[in-house]
C-alpha cells in the first residue's frame, strides 16, 4: 500500500469475498445490537476494519508554525541554576498522529464501500505505541458495516461510535449518524527553572507553566473537534477524550490530547411517542 | 420504523445541513434525547485544569499532633476552585447563553515522580432551547448530574445551583512508643484515630453545608464522602465530600413511578 491509499488489502477482500459468496457475514455486534439494528431496519453485512503503522518524523524546536509561549524566571535570575521555559505545540506530532488515524478510517470505510453497506456502527478507534520502534504508532479502526436493504448506495457510507443499541434509538428520535469525528493537539513543555524551584518549595500552589500547556491542549482538542464537524453537522454527540503526559527528557514533558466524536443529522422532527415513565428497578 | 429507515438514508443521500458551527457534548444518546424533552440543548463539551504543587515540604510529621494542614487544605481548595471555574469560563466562551454544565466530573491526577497534581474538571455545558419554557431568571449552575439525574430532577420541579464541595487535610497524632508498648498486648479502641477522622470528616462536610448556606440552597443530592491519602504518607488523610445543591422552583409534575423487574438474565460467559 503506498502512503494516503484507501486500497483495500488481498487478505482482507478475500475474507469479504468469501463472505459475500458464502452469502453469510460476522460482525462484533451484541445480540442487544444485533436486535436493535434489524428493529431500526438495517441489518449487518461484515466486519470491517482498517489499519496504519505509521512513523512521525522529529521536530527539534517549535513554534515557527504553531502556538508558543515563553516562561522567563520570574526572579529574574542568570547563570547554571536560571533558564527560560519554552511551551510549544508539537505540530509534527500532530499531523502525523491525525495522519495515521485518517489512513486507518479511510480503509475501513473503503471496506465498508466495497460490501455495499450504508454505515458503519460501533466504530472503535485505539492509537498504540509500538515497542521498540522510536517514534512509531499503530492506529487501528474495527466496526461493523450495516445496510438497509431496499434502500439505494450512498457515495461514502457514514461512520459512527455510537452502538447498534444508540443507533436504533437516534434513528427513532430523527437522526443519523454522519461520520466520525476526530482532533489532536500535542503540546511539548520544556520546564522553565521555576517548576524545578517550586516543586522544592514548601508553599503549595500552581505551577502556571505545565497548567498552561495542559489546558491549550484540551481547549484546542475540543476547539477542533467543533471546527471540523461544523461543515458537516450541527450536533456531535458522545464525545470522549483521551489524555496523555510523557516525561520525554530532563525538563521536558510532552501532552497529548485527542478527542472523538460522531456527528448526527436531524432528518426528522420526531418528538418521542409518548413521554419518559421514571421506574424503579426491583432487582 | 422502516419509513424512518429510508427517509435516514435518503436524507444523507441529499447532502447534510451545513450549520455555521457544531456543538460537541459527551452525552450518551439516552442524555441527549431527555434534554431535548425538557427543552435544552448541549452547546458544548467544556474543560477546565490547573497544575498544582501540594507536596507539605519540610515538615516532620511525627512532632505534630492531631490537627488540620490548614495549608494543604488550602491549596487543594484552591486548586479544584480553579479548575471548576476554568470550567465555567470556557462554557461562557463556547457560548454567550450557556445556563450550566451537567455531568461535570472532578478529577486529581498526580504527574509521575513529581509532588505536582493535575486537577481536572469536564462536563457538557448545556443551554435552554428557543422555545423552553424555563424558570424565570436562573443563575449559573454547575453539577455533577447525568442527563437523566438532571432530567428527573428538573421534572420533579428542582433545579441544581452548584457543586459544592468541603474539604479537610488533617494529620492523625502518631502514638508514643510506650503507648504503643502498653497497648500492643491489649484490644483497645485507638481513642486519638477516632476522635481525629471524626473531626476530619465533620470539617468537611460542615464547609460543604457552608457552601451551600451561601448559595441558598434548599439541599444537596448525590453527596459523597471520600477520604484520599494522595502523596502525603500515611498519617495524613483529605476528607473530601462533594455533591450538588438544588433549589426547588415548582411543584413536582414527575409522572408516577412504575416498579419494574428486569428480565435480563446476566451475560453469558464462555472462559
Amino acid at each position: 500500500m503506498s502512503q494516503g491509499d484507501n486500497v483495500v488489502p488481498e487478505a482482507a477482500q478475500a475474507r469479504m469475498r468469501a463472505e459475500r459468496e458464502g452469502g453469510n457475514w460476522s460482525s462484533d455486534l451484541s445480540a442487544a445490537e444485533l436486535a436493535a439494528v434489524h428493529h431500526a431496519g438495517f441489518e449487518p453485512v461484515d466486519f470491517v476494519m482498517g489499519s496504519s503503522i505509521y512513523h512521525i518524523g522529529a521536530q527539534w524546536n517549535g513554534g515557527w508554525n504553531g502556538w508558543q509561549h515563553s516562561y522567563y524566571c520570574t526572579w529574574g535570575g542568570y547563570g547554571n541554576e536560571h533558564w527560560i521555559g519554552y511551551n510549544w505545540e508539537h505540530t509534527q506530532y500532530e499531523a502525523g498522529v491525525y495522519d495515521a488515524y485518517q489512513l486507518a478510517l479511510g480503509r475501513l470505510t473503503e471496506e465498508a464501500r466495497q460490501v455495499n453497506a450504508h454505515g458503519v456502527v460501533g466504530v472503535r478507534v485505539n492509537m498504540s505505541h509500538m515497542e521498540g520502534v522510536g517514534g512509531t504508532i499503530e492506529f487501528t479502526a474495527f466496526g461493523t458495516a450495516i445496510k438497509r436493504r431496499s434502500a439505494p448506495a450512498l457515495p461514502q457510507p457514514f461512520t459512527s461510535h455510537l452502538s447498534g443499541v444508540e443507533f436504533n434509538k437516534l434513528i427513532q428520535t430523527g437522526y443519523i449518524p454522519t461520520t466520525l469525528v476526530y482532533a489532536v493537539a500535542s503540546v511539548q513543555i520544556n520546564e522553565s527553572c521555576q517548576v524545578e524551584h517550586q516543586e522544592r518549595s514548601m508553599f503549595n500552589g500552581e505551577i502556571t507553566q505545565i497548567a498552561d500547556g495542559i489546558r491549550w491542549a484540551r481547549e484546542s482538542a475540543i476547539g477542533r473537534l467543533a471546527d471540523v464537524s461544523g461543515p458537516l453537522g450541527k450536533h456531535v454527540i458522545g464525545v470522549t477524550t483521551d489524555f496523555s503526559m510523557h516525561e520525554i527528557g530532563t525538563h521536558q514533558r510532552l501532552v497529548h490530547m485527542s478527542a472523538l466524536g460522531t456527528v448526527v443529522h436531524e432528518f426528522a422532527d420526531v418528538p418521542l411517542p409518548k413521554e419518559p415513565m421514571p421506574i424503579m428497578r426491583l432487582k | 420504523m422502516s419509513n424512518a429507515a429510508d427517509l435516514a438514508i435518503e436524507s444523507l443521500r441529499a447532502g447534510r445541513d451545513l450549520a455555521p458551527m457544531g456543538y460537541t457534548s459527551d452525552l450518551s444518546v439516552d442524555e441527549a434525547i431527555l434534554l431535548d424533552e425538557i427543552g435544552f440543548e448541549p452547546c458544548g463539551f467544556v474543560t477546565g485544569t490547573t497544575v498544582f504543587h501540594i507536596g507539605y515540604g519540610g515538615l516532620f510529621s511525627v512532632s505534630l499532633g492531631n490537627q488540620e494542614m490548614v495549608q494543604i487544605t488550602n491549596a487543594m481548595r484552591t486548586a479544584r476552585h480553579v479548575a471548576m471555574s476554568q470550567l465555567y469560563d470556557h462554557a461562557r466562551r463556547t457560548s454567550a447563553d450557556a445556563a450550566g454544565v451537567v455531568g461535570m466530573r472532578l478529577h486529581m491526577r498526580m504527574i509521575p515522580g513529581s509532588s505536582m497534581a493535575e486537577f481536572l474538571a469536564m462536563g457538557t455545558a448545556i443551554r435552554p432551547k428557543g422555545n423552553a419554557d424555563l424558570p424565570g431568571n436562573m443563575p449559573f449552575f454547575g453539577s455533577d448530574l447525568s442527563g437523566q439525574d438532571f432530567y428527573l430532577l428538573f421534572k420533579a420541579g428542582y433545579m441544581p445551583c452548584d457543586l459544592v464541595m468541603g474539604s479537610c487535610v488533617y494529620h492523625v497524632q502518631r502514638r508514643s512508643i510506650s503507648q504503643w508498648f502498653s497497648q500492643a498486648t491489649q484490644n483497645v479502641e485507638l481513642e486519638n484515630f477516632t476522635n481525629a477522622l471524626y473531626d476530619a470528616r465533620e470539617i468537611a462536610m460542615t464547609r460543604l453545608e457552608d457552601e451551600v448556606q451561601s448559595l441558598g440552597a434548599d439541599g444537596v443530592v448525590g453527596m459523597q464522602v471520600h477520604e484520599l491519602t494522595h502523596v502525603w504518607g500515611s498519617h495524613v488523610i483529605e476528607f473530601f465530600a462533594i455533591g450538588t445543591a438544588i433549589r426547588r422552583f415548582s411543584q413536582s409534575n414527575l409522572p408516577k413511578v412504575t416498579p419494574a423487574v428486569p428480565l435480563n438474565d446476566p451475560p453469558q460467559k464462555f472462559a
